[in-house]
């Protein structure tokens, strides 16, 4: 009996010994997240976990995005939680842990629908200055910011941050730096690990947000095939190039009776990483009723995608012929206005959205 | 190896978690458009089922949108599923030679949801035991050297209605008494005192429990039996305990437990308690404590336990010492067993754990008072 003792206590540590490898087990989930979500979205009535692993491949694009490096607690398996309010998702929370000085500071991150933080929490944290990070002040630099502006309170070694453009005392900046970083690595986290899922979501909360009588949903066939493209550039002068194609996604919002009460449409742009995303809603006569750009976006684009609401496809191409001069103060921002040949104007993006829905018979 | 049965107790939960799966699987694949309005030609109803799939970059919408999950993928979706292998020795000072405790188990943790959001929990922890040279030996382990199935944590918590206020859980599960609803006890050497105290830590039955905004609470009614479902006709347990939010860095409980269980010899034993937990974290440190009234059958009962321990930055290792009073009238008289133990943990790895604990006995009737015991246990977790 000994021996056989012996040779299982041999076999079981040669086995930890060799498995005894970085992690991959870890979780960030919240203690009890029915008190938290609730709290954070009072109108709430319901929430969805999901789980997703970060993995090697997404762990080197969350690196590249944040410009700091993820620990092994980072890797693993994380849950995160689509909020709902009668079965349709009005915003996400996700729990992140960081190492502070006396023990990890568990933060919880309440995400609206454009991915932007609406709320945080300290779940539980053992450090001195948490009253800090909890304040009005603090909150308020926080609250509202996206995924590039969290990260732009980060120092470019992601290694500190600036207190006083916080607003808080230089001895809380440890602990006000976890938060930020934090924050940062939930925003892009959520949006790259769960990013199938959190479209999806996404996708029918802004139906219900942009059009509140909703009662049905479809999903509109809208295609980029040679023959939309060549409808595209006889209707427009030029093929479409900004978009990605297979990012498109239309959606009719229908009331009770089914009837059309617009439509939301989603589509990326041609750039790498986090963005940019861009959603629209659009009127069944093709006005543009709300143009919203999410992502690593700055907030010039944002303010330029702010300006296309009520224009048509008609007045775009106007707009389009224009000269650089006459632009001034109008949406164009393009590689042309701002010297920077990466950026495609919003003007643009909105022209080849709105001819594909023309093309395609979505508007009239 | 003998797998022993459980025949009512676990009939009865996997009744429960089939029923659950078939209403879940029902609303998820037969799930039809409400007819609330014609769908435009060449339009699909757009809803949010198979929602739970994890993304790759780049984010292909349409692909996802049109992707179809078979069952088994959405049996996956929302698992985390983990080995858990353990091996623990423990020798006494009196005994002179080793104890031998090995483990190999899963452990399974699924939650269930649809369009409307989360179902529910199901946790399951099936464990290959085996112990060796174990004195005294648990009730429910027939013999001594010999490879036992145990089902730990095995149980459905309901979540669906009432804001996570009003849940309900059947199976096998945490009695909710005192330290034990917010310390994690399960299979570490650093445990409390609810086998002591109460005489369960886990229990087969189902509970009513949730989080309200300024507390939390569980009530249960359990078979009394512990570890395996054993009927004894008269057996049973009702244990409570409200308590402020187990996050916050002070909480404080108050439980209660009344009861007809089954002793260490197959005996019914009539037990009462109520009692006080209290946790206190201040920075790298935790105070924690728990004080018990009560009696056994007519005899009164005192127990009680303190613990402070010290956690690094990264919570990868953590020092302790506790100090446990056990006490009860017997026959006129007070005995008193007093118990000192010192424990560390270190965490390797995420995979790997290592920890030992020294257990002095101070005060013991009926045995050697210098009685001491160290442990030493490895986990891998995977």
């Amino acid at each position: 009996m000994c021996n056989n003792r012996l040779w299982l206590l041999t076999k079981l540590c040669g086995m930890i010994l060799l498995l005894a490898a970085p992690a991959r087990g870890a979780n960030c989930a919240l203690r009890n997240p029915d008190r938290r979500i609730y709290a954070m979205f009072p109108e709430a009535t319901s929430y969805r976990s999901l789980v997703a692993k970060v993995d090697n491949a997404q762990k080197r694009i969350i690196e590249e995005v944040l410009g700091a490096p993820l620990v092994f607690s980072d890797l693993g398996k994380h849950t995160m939680y689509i909020v709902m309010k009668d079965a349709v998702p009005i915003g996400f929370v996700h729990a992140r842990s960081e190492i502070g000085k006396s023990g990890l500071i568990e933060f919880v991150w309440a995400m609206d629908l454009d991915l932007r933080i609406f709320d945080f929490a300290v779940q539980r944290g053992r450090e001195r200055h948490l009253e800090v990070i909890k304040g009005e002040v603090f909150r308020g630099k926080l609250i509202g910011k996206g995924s590039r502006e969290m990260r732009s309170l980060l120092s470019a070694d992601a290694k500190t941050v600036d207190t006083r453009a916080l607003g808080i005392p230089q001895s809380a900046g440890p602990v006000a730096h976890s938060a930020v970083l934090s924050g940062a690595k939930a925003l892009t986290i959520t949006a790259i690990c769960f990013s199938d899922p959190l479209l999806k979501a996404r996708l029918m909360g802004n139906v219900y947000r942009f059009f509140p009588s909703t009662v049905k949903v479809t999903k509109v066939k809208a295609v980029l095939d040679a023959d939309s493209v060549a409808s595209i550039k006889k209707l427009t002068g030029s093929e479409p190039r900004w978009l990605q194609p297979q990012s498109l996604v239309v959606l009719r919002s229908l009331d009770e009776s089914g009837k059309t009460l617009g439509l939301l449409v989603f589509c990326e742009g041609l750039a790498k990483g986090l963005g940019p995303q861009m959603w629209w809603t659009v009127s069944a006569d093709g006005l543009i009723r709300e143009a919203i750009v999410t992502g690593l976006v700055s907030q010039e684009v944002t303010r330029d995608f702010s300006r296309l609401r009520g224009k048509d496809l008609d007045q775009l191409l106007q707009l389009q012929q224009v000269s650089e001069d006459e632009l001034e103060g109008t949406a164009r921002s393009g590689p042309k206005a701002s010297g920077n040949p990466t950026r495609p104007p919003a003007i643009d993006y909105a022209v080849e959205v709105l001819a594909i829905l023309k093309v395609n018979s979505v508007i009239r | 190896m003998r797998v022993r049965g459980r025949p009512l107790g676990i009939s009865l939960f996997v009744q429960g978690i089939v029923l659950m799966c078939l209403a879940h699987c029902e609303s998820v694949v037969y799930a039809e458009p409400d007819d609330s309005g014609p769908l435009a030609k060449d339009e699909e109803a757009f809803t949010l089922e198979e929602l739970g799939t994890s993304a790759t970059l780049p984010a292909g919408v349409q692909a996802s949108a049109d992707k179809e999950q078979s069952f088994l993928d959405r049996l996956g979706e929302n698992l985390r599923f983990n080995t858990d292998v353990i091996s623990r020795v423990w020798t006494t000072h009196r005994r002179g030679q080793g104890s031998w405790f090995n483990a190999v188990g899963f452990d399974i943790h699924k939650v269930f949801s649809d369009n409307n959001g989360d179902i529910g929990t199901l946790l399951l922890q099936p464990f290959i035991v085996r112990r060796d040279n174990v004195i005294p030996i648990p009730h429910h382990v027939e013999d001594d050297d010999d490879w036992e199935l145990e089902l730990h944590d095995f149980y459905f918590n309901l979540r669906r209605w009432g804001q996570g206020r009003s849940n309900f859980k059947i199976g096998h599960f945490d009695v909710p008494y005192g330290l034990e609803e917010t310390v994690d006890t399960h299979m570490v050497l650093h445990q409390v005192i609810s086998h002591q105290n109460i005489g369960l830590k886990k229990d087969w039955g189902f509970s009513v429990n949730g989080q309200l905004p300024s507390f939390d609470y569980e009530v249960s009614l359990t078979r009394g039996s512990g570890m395996e479902y054993i009927d004894k006709g008269k057996n049973y347990a009702v244990t409570g305990r409200i308590g402020t939010p187990s996050d916050r860095n002070f909480v404080l409980g108050l439980s209660g437990f009344y009861g007809e269980i089954l002793g260490h010899q197959g005996n019914l034993m009539r037990r009462f308690r109520t009692g006080l937990d209290v946790t206190w974290i201040v920075r790298q440190f935790t105070f924690r404590s728990e004080v018990s009234f009560g009696q056994d059958f007519d005899d009164d009962v005192f127990n009680a336990l303190a613990e402070l321990n010290w956690s690094s930055a990264d919570e990868k290792l953590q020092f302790y010492v506790q100090g446990i009073y056990l006490g009860s009238e017997k026959t006129g008289s007070w005995d008193e067993e007093v118990d000192c133990r010192v424990g560390a943990l270190v965490q390797i790895s995420e995979r790997l754990a290592i920890s030992g604990q020294y257990s002095q006995d101070l005060r013991s009737p009926g045995r050697n008072p210098e009685d001491a015991m160290f442990s030493l246990q490895l986990r891998f977790y995977y």
